[in-house]
């Protein structure tokens, strides 16, 4: 039950930061994660230098992916969440950067004018 | 792509190989190398092998569209230890993203629907659209081995398929249709199962030189790990020894204007192409300075079912190939005359409409568009309809203003073809008729724009039976050197027919990974 409301919690975040970007607020990811208490070593762990993050990693608290793609089910043209061309091309850090500019990866072949957070 | 990209495509600069070879790898003339043998000799410039590999497998394969994936998965299969290379972020390379068809002539489903078809029929259409110009041994290899292929991917990669389409240009259906849709539906599984086999793509590696030795053998590869596309001069040096072969793999060259236009002046430019941003020619200039021989490059094929009105590829296949080509009619706007066998491969009908100034549109009615889809739920209509590529018209009347055709003419056009149903027989072009083709009479009329867009590089690196490259020099094949998918050339001639990429890249590819695994080491 606790860990559900925690999920639901973190959609909400999800949805509000969503609804931020997409008005234009800029910030990166890791101040977003630091300002929700999420520590670098729970990303990363105990690992030094810090190693790239797994998609996998990242779905432990925001997924599963089915779950992210009910809460952007609306974008349009099409849902970014939910690609025909298979779990490779839905990988986190292809679109989110945590310590950078995020890029919007379907426009190297799509016009999708995805703003993404 | 931006110009700053094409002017990346000139050659290694000298700083970048002394960066990757610790030592100046551009060797000397080997004048005084043997003559010709039978073993083909890099006597042109053989490379200075590196002081030190950093890493050591026993087959290189590079690129992991179909063709790669197919190579790795035999190799590893073999016992090999695979190093498998994708330049770009994610792997698939254009089969990842390409229609889900794959040709089986003699085939089980075939068989189970009635139509008659063998591997003569498949190899003398693959000949008739390829103007005769494939390498008949090559064609022959596909298409004997087609039914296997795919028998393959049912049994070893466990694929599911939803029935047959009938592509332009085949005497019969034949194609399997991946069920999902696309060729995710096979590369899924082609990664899943590799990663039984302990073998993973590794993505943002960029091959810079297929490094020959002066004995003529390929050794080993300097590949850029950690390369971000288009920036050829990203990433670090990395030399990866490759103690039986190396397997190029790598695709063609659709998405690279500059190469394009050395073929074909006509194909340069901001043409729109189907194909994902990376299939580009680095890897294939590779090939060629490690003395491969170049065939076929000038027949670059244009697709003719994609849209002015999306980019890329798009949904305008799926619309115009699996519903109008079949159930529907392509007209000349200008005249409200149909102007080629909507069926007709390729090159013919891509021909037809850049004949026509491209002013020509495809369309179907509803019942059409219900026998030529699997969309059930109407869901790709939908977005067919938002992307703005597909049309929805009330009427002919209202079809016909929209577009700005005679409307008599079209109607006349209408009418001929709906006698054509009657009588069982196309009278016109002599298309393919299914037996449940119907009237076309059944508002509303969904209506596609054409335009043709580069779809495929016919041409590549020259290769015999056993996917082995050939020297340029020699005519030999080059020693731990194999070549297989689109980076190949010759299987296609003039045209490539659809579906038989997948047969031709899963074919060799499979071929290419047995016998580099069973290459003889040389370390």
């Amino acid at each position: 039950m606790r860990q559900a409301q925690d999920r639901l919690g973190l959609r909400l975040v999800l949805l509000v930061a969503l609804v931020g970007f997409a008005a234009g607020a800029a910030a990166q990811l890791d101040q977003h994660h630091a300002l929700n208490d999420v520590p670098c070593q729970a990303c990363h762990g105990a690992a030094e230098p810090p190693t790239a993050v797994a998609t996998e990693q990242c779905l432990g608290c925001h997924g599963p992916l089915e779950d992210l793609g009910a809460l952007t089910e609306k974008v349009s043209p099409t849902n970014p969440h939910s690609t025909p061309h298979g779990a490779t091309f839905a990988e986190c850090d292809l679109c989110h950067r945590v310590h950078g500019p995020s890029e919007n990866f379907c426009a190297q072949c799509h016009d999708f004018k995805f703003t993404v957070p | 792509m931006s110009n700053k990209q094409t002017h990346r495509f000139q050659a290694l600069t000298r700083r970048q190989l002394l960066k990757a070879g610790g030592a100046s790898m551009l060797g000397g003339l080997a004048l005084g190398a043997a003559g010709l043998s039978r073993q083909a000799r890099a006597e042109a410039m053989p490379d200075k092998m590196p002081a030190k590999w950093d890493e050591e497998v026993d087959v290189v394969v590079v690129g992991s569209g179909f063709a790669g994936l197919a190579a790795a998965h035999e190799a590893a299969k073999a016992g090999a230890s695979v190093a498998l290379l994708e330049k770009m972020r994610t792997p698939g390379g254009n089969s990842i993203i390409s229609g889900g068809v794959i040709a089986a002539a003699g085939s089980p489903l075939q068989a189970k629907q009635g139509i008659k078809d063998s591997p003569d029929s498949l190899y003398e259409d693959m000949l008739k659209a390829g103007l005769y110009l494939n390498q008949p041994e090559l064609a022959r290899i596909v298409a004997d081995q087609s039914v296997e292929t795919v028998q393959w991917t049912i049994d070893e990669l466990g694929v599911e398929y939803s029935g047959l389409s009938h592509m332009g240009g085949h005497a019969v259906p034949r194609s399997y249709s991946v069920a999902s849709g696309s060729g995710a539906g096979i590369i899924e599984p082609q990664l899943a199962r590799l990663k039984e086999l302990a073998v993973e793509p590794r993505t943002g590696m960029l091959l810079k030189r297929l490094l020959r030795d002066d004995d003529g053998r390929v050794k080993g590869v300097i590949v850029h790990r950690g390369f971000r596309h288009p920036d050829l001069e990203s990433g670090t040096p990395v030399a990866i020894k490759a103690r039986r072969a190396v397997v190029m793999a790598s695709g063609g060259f659709g998405a690279d204007p500059v190469f394009r236009a050395l073929q074909d002046p006509r194909l340069g430019g901001d043409l729109d192409t189907t194909n994902q941003p990376g299939a580009t020619a680095e890897a294939l200039r590779a090939a060629l300075h490690a003395g491969c021989i170049l065939v076929q490059p000038s027949w670059i094929q244009l697709g003719p079912w994609t849209s002015p009105d999306e980019r890329g590829f798009g949904m305008a296949p799926h619309f115009v190939q699996g519903v109008t080509a079949s159930y529907g009619l392509w007209v000349d706007t200008r005249t409200g005359k149909r102007f080629v066998n909507e069926l007709a491969d390729r090159k013919t009908r891509a021909d037809a409409i850049l004949a026509a100034g491209n002013k020509t549109i495809a369309f179907a009615d509803a019942k059409g568009y219900g026998k030529g889809t699997m969309d059930t739920s109407q869901q790709r209509l939908g977005r067919m309809k938002r992307s703005g590529a597909l049309m929805e018209y009330g009427s002919l009347e209202e079809m016909a203003r929209a577009h700005d055709i005679p409307v008599s003419e079209l109607k006349a056009t209408v009418k001929a073809f709906n006698d054509s149903v009657d009588a069982g027989k196309d009278s016109e072009f002599g298309r393919y008729m299914a037996a449940n083709v119907d009237k076309i009479d059944t508002p509303p009329y969904y209506v596609m724009r054409l335009s043709p867009k580069i779809h495929h590089t016919m041409g590549g690196c020259a290769i015999n039976s056993r996917a082995q490259a050939l020297d340029v020099l020699s005519n030999q094949p080059i020693p731990g050197l194999y070549v297989a998918g689109e980076a190949s050339g010759g299987v296609h001639g003039a045209s490539r027919l659809g579906s038989c990429a997948y047969a031709d890249c899963l074919t060799f590819g499979r071929i290419a990974g047995r016998n580099a695994a069973a290459q003889e080491r040389w370390a």
